[in-house]
């Protein structure tokens, strides 16, 4: 939702800016890219950096326009959902904690296996929803995932190994 | 057509098959009853996991998610009082009204039926507008398709959301996610910064999974509420008295024929039927003092033309390869997976696929009212299990099928950055679907542009050469300029 205050720049938060910077960054990254490549082909017409200068130009038009709307007073308000409290500050914990669970299978996954990996990421989740009994948690997400890594190599999806390959 | 829908009956009606509906229809009505988790997610959890049953099977079970979700969100909307998506809103501000007041089950029982009742006449409309439409096959030549993925990218970008920049923004970063990988054309690989497991492109699972179940798992758990909901208990059997139906009957029949045709257009959705549906039903109710207090119509109406426009969702999306929801895109994205070509040409090449899904939703529709009748009770006793286990669970299942598809670190770290991309929408209000469709159609929209420029030698004026990419194109442009035109003017 977007609302519309008074006050302009001078009452905008630093979160705000967040959107328009992605918007320029992935547009520059994108219109660099497209540049860089042929942009016209001689019998197709188009070459292949013609989109990316065309998304990218027009994701960074889209930040300019996005700072233009905050100046302007125009704030981008967070999303209402099932089970959200948007009254209550954000939970620096829990997002840390959600963060954790997300981006810690990119390093435990590929050494620990697929069952340590997911049961730790399990634990991670559980806490970032407030659950107080690590351990309990963290047992349920290992039979969870040991379960689900039975199931799904039988029905014929490539898990690969369930504990640590290189110790066992 | 009927020899064809018979022959879809024949391939639905199959044990097994019958079996995948029902296992559809369950899960669905499950995720509806479930806060977080919509059939978008669901379907795109199943995925990686159906890619060893058949297409049309896995296409079953996802149209069964796909009603079964309308089903059970009405419960939830009604008991307590949590719309699950927009489309349920208008059920729960008189649905929880006549709850509160202990006609709980009248209000149960007119959700059900009507959404049977919208759910079966918008699939009957569906099996005679769909071969119609899927005759356009004829006429759409890539300069047509273009312009068709043109539509949608304006459409589902203007009218999704409460911006109109956020929406566009939404649709250039999944248009950018859809550049990833090698130029089919040229060989030359794009935005892969030399990492090799990036020129195959990023996979479309890996993007649903990240926006829908980790973004939703991030956000949730940084702003979850510390109340719980407040469930109403439902006393006696779950039916209506001989008035609560003379009362029902006329509205189902209106939501219905107003849900159908807005669910058909491009980004039509499901929220302004059952807004429009509310409105009609007051204005025509003969007892319009209660509405705010508990009108069973309020509840009747909208809850079939909710129903209704997922049948009308299905037009455009079998018809043309056309999604206009963020479910639709992830289902079309399930077609291709399976190698399927969306669009047109799915009528003739795989007119035993396609007839099988629509006659599956009619059964669908039969197994869903026999689920929700007498097991509304057992539905809501999901909502028992804790919030911290149902997300963990998610977060596993995710892992499953993206761990499953290649078991690479480079997926896992697409996983993570992308879902942490919408956890950023989430807080700013960016609407996924945009996005979604511009990853799904963004490669079509390309190839076709470059065959309509190569047709002709690179003059780009053929894109305006045939009356119905013209006008398909015209179409988008106002959608796109009438809103700037407007805002300019109110300034």
């Amino acid at each position: 939702m977007t609302v519309q205050v008074p006050g302009g720049q001078s009452g905008a938060p630093k979160s705000q800016w967040v959107l328009p910077l992605f918007s320029a960054v992935c547009g520059a990254l994108m219109f660099a890219e497209g540049l860089s490549l042929p942009l016209f082909a001689q019998y197709t017409g188009l070459g292949a950096g013609f989109l990316l200068v065309v998304i990218g130009g027009g994701m960074l038009l889209l930040g300019g326009a996005m700072v233009v709307q905050i100046l302007r007073g125009v704030r981008f308000e967070p999303e209402q959902a099932e089970g959200v409290d948007l009254h209550r500050p954000v939970s620096r914990s829990g997002l840390m904690l959600a963060a954790a669970a997300v981006i810690s299978p990119v390093l435990t996954m590929p050494w620990l296996g697929f069952a340590l990996g997911a049961g730790l990421s399990y634990a991670f989740v559980t806490r970032a929803f407030g659950s107080p009994r690590l351990l309990r948690d963290l047992i349920i997400g290992l039979v969870l995932s040991s379960l689900c890594w039975w199931v799904f190599t039988r029905l014929g999806v490539q898990l690969g190994s369930f504990l640590p390959a290189k110790l066992f | 057509m009927f020899d064809a829908l018979l022959n879809g009956f024949a391939v639905a009606l199959q044990p097994m098959n019958l079996l995948w509906a029902l296992v559809g229809c369950s899960l669905g009505t499950a995720i509806g009853v479930l806060p977080g988790i919509g059939p978008a997610l669901t379907i795109t959890l199943l995925l990686p996991v159906t890619v060893a049953l058949n297409p049309t099977a896995a296409m079953i079970i996802f149209a069964g998610v796909f009603y079964g979700a309308m089903y059970g969100g009405s419960t939830t909307s009604i008991l307590i009082n949590t719309p699950g998506e927009s489309g349920a809103m208008m059920t729960a501000l008189e649905g929880n009204r006549m709850a509160k007041q202990g006609r709980g089950a009248a209000a149960l029982a007119t959700a059900a039926v009507g959404s049977f009742v919208a759910g079966t006449i918008g699939t009957a409309l569906l099996t005679l507008a769909a071969p119609a439409i899927s005759e356009l096959a004829f006429v759409f030549g890539p300069a047509e398709y273009f312009a068709l993925a043109v539509l949608a990218f304006t459409s589902v970008s203007v009218v999704l959301g409460s911006s109109m920049v956020l929406g566009l923004m939404s649709l250039f970063f999944g248009l950018g996610l859809a550049m990833i990988g090698i130029d089919y054309q040229s060989g030359a690989p794009r935005l892969a910064f030399d990492v090799p497991q990036l020129l195959d492109g990023v996979g479309i699972t890996i993007v649903l999974v990240a926006m829908f179940a980790v973004g939703e798992i991030v956000y949730v758990a940084s702003r979850r509420s510390l109340n719980p909901s407040q469930i109403i208990q439902v006393g006696g059997r779950i039916s209506m008295s001989r008035q609560d139906w003379a009362r029902s009957w006329k509205p189902w029949l209106r939501g219905t024929f107003l849900g159908f045709p807005i669910g058909a257009m491009p980004a039509g959705g499901s929220e302004i039927p059952t807004m429009l549906s509310y409105a009609v039903e007051k204005r025509l109710s003969k007892h319009p003092e209660e509405f705010g207090n508990g009108a069973i119509e309020g509840v009747a109406g909208p809850e079939a033309a909710n129903n209704a426009s997922v049948a009308g969702v299905m037009v455009p999306l079998l018809t043309l390869g056309l999604p206009t929801s963020a479910t639709a895109a992830v289902m079309l994205a399930a077609l291709q997976n399976f190698g399927l070509n969306p669009g047109p040409t799915l009528f003739t090449d795989n007119a035993q696929l396609v007839w099988g899904i629509i006659a599956s939703l009619y059964i669908g529709n039969v197994m869903l009212l026999v689920l929700n009748f007498p097991l509304a009770r057992f539905w809501v006793k999901l909502l028992s299990i804790p919030t911290p286990y149902l997300y963990g669970g998610i977060l596993v299942f995710s892992l499953v099928g993206i761990w499953g598809l290649s078991r690479s670190w480079v997926d896992l770290t697409l996983l993570a950055a992308l879902g942490m991309a919408g956890y950023m929408f989430r807080c700013f209000s960016v609407p996924v679907a945009p996005a979604l469709i511009g990853l799904i159609l963004g490669p079509m929209a390309e190839l076709q542009l470059r065959r309509a420029l190569a047709i002709s030698q690179g003059d780009p004026l053929v894109l305006l050469s045939s009356p119905v990419s013209a006008g398909l194109l015209l179409v988008a442009a106002l959608m796109l300029l009438i809103p700037i035109w407007r805002a300019t003017k109110s300034r």
